[in-house]
């Protein structure tokens, strides 16, 4: 690993045309998710009606309603902009669940010793486990609501954060400072929280969005196929209602097709921030660690 | 050799971890296992039937007793009752897994014959013209939800310009037996098989991409262009060998994402199979009929595990060659 290091001469030298595409990757990500963040905090600026407004039901789009009306009589476009909050509440939340278990887990598999082979098979397991029909099983289980949702979601959704922890930490045990603290005598944990923890950052950054763009993407499957609640909804239990109520049969194609078109848009977002960053780790180290 | 007995023995850890996490969810959530073994809540059961379907199911026995019960009933291929279908849970699979296996087998093979072409195409030429637009492209696909991407496949070539049916694997009165049949059977498949292929696709070109690009920076590449090897000659025959083993792996792994992405496929298409069973199950709350599926499903990985790990050990030359030292 390291002659590769000092061998492999910076393949991504003629810099200009890719830091362009780079920052305009993160200008692109940046705007929208900065619409979708406006839309989650204050809906009543983009929606023209209120949630409770009712018109007549399976209106076509028009310019009075441009998605349309559902079955029950709400402008489609209002509903999607409510559901905005949520969706992204609950990606937020299970990713940051994620992510910590994903760093924990993925640091002591890089540690070493009966721990680190403990986590390390732990990792191998959740790998090998079906991550959508496990998931299905345990939220049927577990109930729609909120926490739940979020927990079940992360429980399989920190493998390969810890997998990328892992890597950059046993990257990390080889550079020399880490010698040196061992040899001054620090405690491991002292050195794998207040040393190495810090200098995965970048690691941790960009895992962060890819997980956040899988979890939003999993809790739209989940509650595409009816676990998602009722009460509050996110843009997957739209698209059920939608798919359950006979969009297909009444042609609401504003109904069925807006709220998917949102979460490829979220996650087109989070995917230009993810270029944007390993490009910028790839620059510092010549190496990346998320996959 | 002890890579992959490694990789096995992680595959059968694995399905004997599903096996307890399904014995163990229904009796040791907060719920009452009645409700959660049936399905049924109080409204529905008197208490008559609650005693009798807490002793049917076992419930007044120990625990010890209760789990030795369960793993007979799923190696005796019973696989649980579902007490709303009324039928015991393997041969409701059974009726379903032809459908499923007809979607899901013919886009794994073309998801990963796409994958394959496209990300040693891809990393010929690293931030070239086709690799930019194919990882471009890959990226765009990677952000589509699944049930997206067959609605509006539905809403284009099924309702729009009316090519291929929609719904199920066969229009009424079709007999799969003969040619009119076979082909109306295909048209029935485009559709479901395109979307889990779309859907599948790009995580295993990204993948595969990545490591041949690795792979070309290596000197036996550069010795293989100064020979004057060029094209998909160098890309199949000298890259890949060296690239191909943990895409393959990831390949066989995939199936399960697969079976899982089925669910979603099914459930757009109204196919009837194991997945529209699982997504019919999630509303009614069957337990049983989700259980059986997630073993089945987690039966299958690990069998598919041991058979790619079996073929990548005989195709690997270092692992053939220290087997014959031995």
């Amino acid at each position: 690993m390291r002659t590769r290091h000092i061998s492999r001469p910076h393949k991504s030298l003629p810099l200009a045309g890719e830091n362009k595409a780079a920052i305009t990757a993160l200008a692109a990500g940046c705007l929208l998710l900065f619409v979708f963040l406006l839309a989650a905090v204050a809906p009543s600026a983009f929606a023209p009606y209120s949630p409770s407004d009712t018109f007549d039901a399976w209106l076509p789009s028009s310019s009075d309603h441009i998605l349309g009306t559902d079955d029950a009589g709400a402008d489609v476009f209002t509903s999607l902009v409510y559901a905005t909050g949520r969706t992204l509440l609950t990606g937020v939340a299970s990713a940051a669940l994620a992510l910590a278990l994903g760093v924990l887990v993925g640091l002591a598999a890089g540690s070493g010793g009966v721990i680190g082979a403990l986590a390390n098979g732990v990792i191998n397991l959740f790998a090998m486990i079906p991550k959508l029909p496990a998931t299905i099983v345990i939220a049927a289980f577990a109930g729609g609501g909120l926490a739940e949702t979020v927990i079940v979601i992360a429980v399989f959704g920190w493998v390969t954060t810890a997998r990328a922890v892992r890597a950059k930490v046993l990257h990390i045990k080889c550079l020399p400072f880490a010698d040196a603290l061992t040899a001054a005598g620090y405690s491991p944990a002292r050195i794998a929280f207040r040393h190495i923890i810090p200098n995965t950052g970048e690691v941790i950054l960009t895992r962060y969005i890819t997980t956040l763009a899988g979890c939003i993407m999993t809790e739209a499957t989940l509650s595409f196929l009816g676990l998602g609640s009722v009460s509050s909804p996110t843009w997957g239990t739209m698209i059920n209602l939608a798919y359950r109520r006979g969009g297909f049969a009444m042609e609401a194609y504003g109904w069925l097709l807006a709220p998917g078109a949102a979460i490829m848009l979220l996650a087109l977002a989070f995917w230009c921030l993810w270029y944007f960053a390993e490009h910028r780790s790839r620059d510092v180290s010549g190496k990346s660690y998320a996959d | 050799m002890k890579k992959y007995l490694r990789h096995i023995l992680i595959a059968l850890t694995a399905f004997l971890a599903i096996l307890v996490v399904n014995f163990a969810l229904p009796r040791m959530l907060p719920g009452d296992p009645v409700f959660l073994l049936t399905g049924f809540d109080s409204e529905v059961l008197s208490q008559e039937l609650y005693d009798s379907y807490y002793t049917a199911l076992g419930l007044d026995q120990p625990l010890s007793r209760q789990f030795a019960d369960y793993l007979a009933d799923v190696f005796g291929g019973g696989l649980g009752f579902s007490y709303r279908l009324n039928s015991d849970v393997a041969s409701l699979i059974g009726e379903r897994l032809p459908a499923t296996l007809q979607i899901v087998l013919p886009a794994l093979i073309i998801s990963t014959l796409l994958a394959m072409g496209a990300g040693l195409a891809a990393a010929r030429k690293p931030r070239g013209i086709t690799d930019t637009v194919m990882t471009t492209g890959a990226a765009l696909l990677g952000a589509v939800p699944t049930f997206l991407a067959g609605m509006i496949l539905v809403v284009v070539f099924s309702f729009g310009l009316g090519w291929l049916p929609y719904g199920n694997l066969s229009s009424p009165g079709m007999d799969v037996g003969t040619i009119e049949g076979l082909f109306d059977r295909i048209a029935h498949l485009i559709l479901p098989i395109a979307t889990l292929v779309l859907a599948t696709t790009p995580p295993k070109f990204m993948m595969l991409r990545a490591s041949a690009e690795k792979a070309s920076e290596e000197k036996y590449v550069l010795y293989a262009r100064s020979r004057g090897v060029e094209g998909t000659r160098l890309s199949f025959r000298h890259v890949f060998p060296n690239v191909g083993q943990p895409f393959l792996a990831m390949t066989g792994l995939n199936f399960g994402a697969m079976l899982g992405g089925s669910v979603v496929v099914e459930t757009v298409f109204s196919v009837n199979g194991m997945g529209l069973l699982v997504s019919q199950a999630v509303s009614d709350l069957d337990y049983p009929v989700l259980q059986g599926c997630l073993t089945v499903i987690s039966a299958f990985i690990l069998g598919v595990t041991v058979l790619t790990d079996l073929l990548l050990l005989l195709a690997d030359p270092a692992a053939r060659r220290k087997n014959r030292a031995h």
